[in-house]
C-alpha cells in the first residue's frame, strides 16, 4: 500500500505527536471529509474509508439528551427509578452496562449531594460523579 | 496442567489464590505490560502439578482496558484446561456478568462462591446445587479466607479433570440473537482467526468491539465484510446494549432458580457508613485524618526499626574491619565498609518504611476505603482535569513513585493515565521524606520542623495542581472522562492478604537494594576515592569542581552538585553521598551540614532535591508505562526546570532576607 501517509506520520515532530495525543486526534479524519473519499487511510494498514468508518463507528456520536427526560441528578436520596438511557460515549456506556445499568434496571439512590450520587444497582453500589449522573435518564418506577 | 483464576475486582480473588498456592507463587509482569502477573503451583492429592495463573480483576471482557485485553488474550491463546471463576456471593448478579463472558470464550469453567459470610449478612440464601444446575457449571462453596472449603475445591478440581463433560455452561442469548450469531459465524468460519472461537468473534462483532472489528476487517474479504455489516444492521437492531440486557436476563433467570435475596436494594449498614464517609462536608476531613493517622503511624513505627537495621550494618562493617582489616588492602576494606555496606545499609533502612506503608495502604484498600477516597477526591481533582482514580496513584506516590506510576494503569483512558503518570513524580516519596527529614533537621529549629514538613507537602500538592492545570489547558477540546466507581461493601480486613501484598512490594525493593544500590554505592565510592585517595582528589571531585559554575546561581558548591547527581541513582543516596563528601556518619550528619552549608544554600538544596528529576527506577518505570521516550524526556525536563526555578527563587529570597 501507499507509504506516503506513513512517512508523514514518521516525520511528525514529537511535540506534534504529543499535542495529537493530548487532543486525541487520529491521523485519519474520514468523517470530516479531509480529502479521503475513497483513498487509503493513513493509519489502518490501507483500509478504505468505508471500513475505517465502520471501525470507528463505536467512537461516533453520542445520542443527544432528550430535554424532556429527567436524569438521575434530579432524584433525591431514597428514591427508586428505572434506568432508561445512557447518554455516554460507547466505552463508558459499555462499562456501565456491564456493571448492570441496562435499560429498565431498577436503581435506588442511596445518597445525592449536589448531583454526586451513590446508587444501589442490582446488588452493588456505584459512585457516580455529576457528569455521569446527569447523562443517565430514568423512568419513574 | 494450567488453570486460570478469573473474577471481578473486589471478590477476594487474591485470597483464593494465596490459599491455593500458599507461598509457592511467582510475581512478575505480563510480557511487555506492567500489569502484575501472579503464577502459583499446587499439587493435587494424586501428585499432579497444577500451575495456576491469576488473571487481572475485570468487570467484563471488552477491549477497553489493558486488564480486559490481557485476560481474554490469555484465555484465547493459552487455552487453560479450566477457568476458575471466583465470584462474590453477596454480589452474585453483577459477578455472573463476567461469567457469561468467560463462557463465550469456550473453555470449561468452575465457579467458587466466595464471601458467603457477607452474603449471609446481607440476608441472601443460596441453594448451591440448584445454582450449579441452573448455570450448568460445577459450583464450590468456599470461604477462601478461612481455609475451609479448600478440600472441597481440591476434590472438585479432581472431578473436573476426570469428568468427560466439559462444563461449558447453559448460557445462551435469545433465539433471534443466536440466529444472527450463527449467521455471522457461518461467514467467519472459512477464515482462520488464530484459533479464536467463531461464536465469540461473532458476539464481539455485535458488541462493537474495536479490537475484533479490526481483526475481522483485516482478515475477511471485502464482500464478506459488507455482508457481515449488512447482517448486523438488518437483523440486529438492538445494538450492543441489547446483548448486555440479554446477559442480565439470563443471570436473573439463574438467580430466580437458586437464590433468595431479601433486602435487595435496601439501605444497609455499609451504606450508612458511606453517608458519613463520603459526605460533602465530612468526606475530605475524614480522608485527611485517615491519611494523617497513616503517616503518623509510619513515622512512629519505622524509626526504631530503621535504627535496628542501621545498627546491624555498623556491626557488620565493624566485623569486616576487625577480621578482614589485617588481611586485605586498606582501600578494599574501605570499599566494602564505606562503599557497599554504607550504601546498602542506607537502602535497607527504608525496608521498614516501605513494609509499613504498603501494609497500611493494603489495609485501607482491603476494607474498601480506597474506592471511597477516590470518590471523595474526584470532586476536588475534577477541576484540575485529573480523574478521581489518580488520587490513589498520587497517594501511593507518597510511599514510592514506582508502584504509584504502575497504579495509573487503572485509569480509564490514555490521556488520564498519561496525566497521572506525569504528575506522580511531584509527590514526595518515602526516600525523599528521609532526605527531607535530615535536611530540615539540619537547617531548621526543631519547633519549626513539623511546619516545614507540612509546607513541603502543601507546596508539592500545589505543584501537582499547577502542572495538571497547565497540561489540562493544552487539552483544549478533550473532555474529562466521566467518573464512576464501584463502592464495594465494607468488610473486615484479611491480614494474610495484606501481609502477602506488602511483602511482595517490599521484596521487589529488597532485590533492587541488594543488587543495584550495592553496585552504585561501590562505584560511587570508587569514583570518590581514586585516583587521589580522598574525595578532593578523586574523579567525582574533579567532575564536581568542573561543573561547579552550574550550581552557582542556586548556591550549590560542588559537593551538593555531586550529591544531587548521585541522588538520581536513588533519592536516599543523596544523604549517603553528603555523608561521604562531608566526612560524616549517620548520627553526625545533621550537625556537620549545619556548620558547613550556609542557610540560603541549604534551603535551596532542600527545595531542589525534593522536586528535581525522579530517581532512575522511576524514570525507567515512566518509560515503560507511558511507552514513549518523548514523554519520559518531557517528565524529566519539566521536573528539572520546575526544581531549578523554585530553588532559584528560594535561594535569592533567602539571601535577600538574611
Amino acid at each position: 500500500m501507499k507509504n506516503v501517509p506513513n512517512h508523514q506520520a514518521q516525520t511528525k515532530t514529537w511535540y506534534r505527536k504529543l499535542l495529537d495525543l493530548l487532543l486525541q486526534k487520529g491521523c485519519c479524519s474520514c468523517s470530516e471529509g479531509e480529502g479521503c473519499a475513497n483513498q487509503d487511510c493513513s493509519c489502518t494498514n490501507g483500509n478504505t474509508c468505508a471500513i475505517r468508518e465502520w471501525l470507528e463507528k463505536s467512537d461516533g456520536a453520542i445520542t443527544p439528551p432528550d430535554p424532556g427526560q429527567p436524569t438521575l441528578t434530579a432524584l433525591p436520596a431514597g428514591e427508586r427509578a428505572h434506568v432508561n438511557q445512557l447518554l455516554l460515549p460507547p466505552a463508558q456506556k459499555k462499562r456501565l452496562l456491564s456493571l448492570g445499568l441496562t435499560s429498565g434496571t431498577e436503581v435506588t439512590v442511596v445518597n445525592n449531594e449536589n448531583g454526586r450520587l451513590i446508587i444501589a444497582v442490582r446488588d452493588s453500589r456505584l459512585g457516580l460523579s455529576p457528569d455521569v449522573a446527569s447523562k443517565i435518564t430514568y423512568r419513574v418506577a | 496442567m494450567i488453570l486460570a483464576l478469573a473474577g471481578q475486582p473486589n471478590v477476594g480473588k487474591s485470597s483464593v489464590f494465596n490459599t491455593l498456592t500458599g507461598m509457592q507463587q511467582h510475581v512478575g509482569n505480563w510480557p511487555g505490560k506492567t500489569v502484575e502477573k501472579k503464577e502459583g503451583l499446587f499439587t493435587l492429592s494424586d501428585g499432579r502439578r497444577i500451575s495456576l495463573i491469576d488473571l487481572p480483576g475485570t468487570y467484563s471482557l471488552t477491549s477497553n482496558t489493558i486488564e480486559e485485553i490481557i485476560t481474554r488474550d490469555f484465555i484465547l491463546q493459552t487455552r487453560p484446561d479450566a477457568i476458575i471463576n471466583v465470584v462474590d456471593t453477596s454480589n452474585l448478579e453483577r459477578n455472573l456478568y463476567l461469567t457469561t463472558e468467560l463462557l463465550d470464550l469456550g473453555r470449561p469453567v468452575v465457579m467458587i462462591l466466595n464471601m458467603m459470610d457477607l452474603a449471609d449478612q446481607k440476608g441472601y440464601s443460596i441453594d448451591a446445587p440448584a445454582l450449579s444446575e441452573a448455570l450448568g457449571l460445577p459450583v464450590i462453596t468456599a470461604v477462601a479466607s478461612r481455609k475451609n472449603g479448600l478440600n472441597e475445591l481440591y476434590s472438585s478440581l479432581d472431578n473436573l479433570i476426570a469428568a468427560s463433560d466439559k462444563h461449558r455452561g447453559n448460557f445462551c442469548f435469545s433465539p433471534p440473537v443466536e440466529q444472527v450469531i450463527a449467521n455471522i459465524g457461518e461467514r467467519l468460519q472459512h477464515y482462520s482467526f488464530e484459533g479464536h472461537p467463531v461464536r465469540w468473534l461473532a458476539i464481539k462483532l455485535l458488541e462493537d468491539d474495536a479490537q475484533i472489528k479490526g481483526l475481522v476487517a483485516a482478515t475477511v474479504s471485502e464482500s464478506d465484510l459488507a455482508a457481515l455489516q449488512a447482517e448486523i444492521s438488518q437483523h440486529f437492531p438492538g445494538g450492543p446494549s441489547s446483548l448486555a440486557e440479554e446477559r442480565y436476563r439470563w443471570i436473573n433467570s439463574v438467580l430466580d432458580a437458586a437464590v433468595r435475596r431479601e433486602g435487595l436494594g435496601k439501605i444497609s449498614a455499609s451504606d450508612r457508613v458511606d453517608l458519613v464517609l463520603t459526605s460533602r462536608w465530612l468526606g475530605v476531613p475524614i480522608l485527611l485524618a485517615v491519611l494523617a493517622g497513616v503517616f503518623l503511624l509510619i513515622f512512629k513505627l519505622s524509626p526504631p526499626l530503621q535504627e535496628l537495621i542501621g545498627g546491624l550494618f555498623s556491626w557488620l562493617s565493624h566485623l569486616i574491619q576487625v577480621y578482614l582489616g589485617p588481611v586485605l588492602p586498606n582501600w578494599l576494606v574501605r570499599l566494602l565498609t564505606d562503599g557497599v555496606l554504607a550504601g546498602v545499609g542506607t537502602a535497607m533502612s527504608f525496608v521498614p518504611l516501605i513494609l509499613i506503608t504498603f501494609t497500611l495502604f493494603g489495609l485501607l484498600e482491603d476494607v474498601g476505603y480506597f474506592a471511597r477516597a477516590a470518590f471523595v477526591m474526584d470532586r476536588w481533582l475534577g477541576p484540575l482535569g485529573l480523574p478521581g482514580k489518580a488520587f490513589i496513584s498520587l497517594l501511593m506516590g507518597y510511599g514510592c513513585n514506582v508502584p504509584a506510576i504502575m497504579a495509573a494503569r487503572t485509569a480509564e483512558n490514555e490521556r488520564d493515565r498519561l496525566l497521572t503518570i506525569l504528575v506522580t513524580p511531584l509527590t514526595i516519596c518515602s526516600a525523599r521524606q528521609v532526605v527531607a527529614v535530615a535536611l530540615i533537621g539540619a537547617f531548621f529549629r526543631p519547633k519549626f520542623a513539623p511546619w516545614v514538613m507540612l509546607g513541603l507537602y502543601l507546596v508539592g500538592f500545589a505543584l501537582i495542581c499547577l502542572v495538571s492545570f497547565v497540561l489540562k489547558n493544552m487539552v483544549l477540546k478533550a473532555e474529562r472522562n466521566p467518573f464512576f466507581i464501584e463502592l464495594p461493601m465494607y468488610r473486615l480486613p484479611n491480614l494474610t492478604n495484606i501481609i502477602t501484598y506488602a511483602w511482595h512490594k517490599t521484596r521487589g525493593y529488597l532485590q533492587r537494594a541488594a543488587t543495584y544500590i550495592a553496585a552504585v554505592s561501590a562505584l560511587l565510592w570508587v569514583l570518590s576515592y581514586f585516583p587521589g585517595g580522598s574525595i578532593d582528589h578523586s574523579i567525582i571531585g574533579t567532575i564536581g569542581h568542573w561543573i561547579e559554575p552550574v550550581g552557582r546561581p542556586f548556591g550549590f558548591d560542588w559537593r551538593l552538585l555531586v550529591a544531587l547527581l548521585s541522588g538520581f541513582a536513588a533519592k536516599e543516596t543523596t544523604l549517603a553521598t553528603l555523608g561521604v563528601l562531608y566526612h560524616a556518619n549517620e548520627s553526625s550528619i545533621g550537625a556537620v551540614l549545619t556548620s558547613s552549608i550556609p542557610f540560603a544554600s541549604g534551603l535551596s538544596f532542600f527545595v531542589f532535591s525534593m522536586f528535581y528529576i525522579p530517581c532512575l527506577v522511576t524514570v525507567l518505570t515512566i518509560r515503560q508505562e507511558s511507552g514513549s521516550r518523548k514523554w519520559t524526556a518531557f517528565a524529566l525536563a519539566y521536573t528539572l526546570l520546575l526544581a531549578a526555578l523554585l530553588s532559584l527563587i528560594v535561594y535569592h529570597l533567602a539571601l535577600a532576607l538574611s
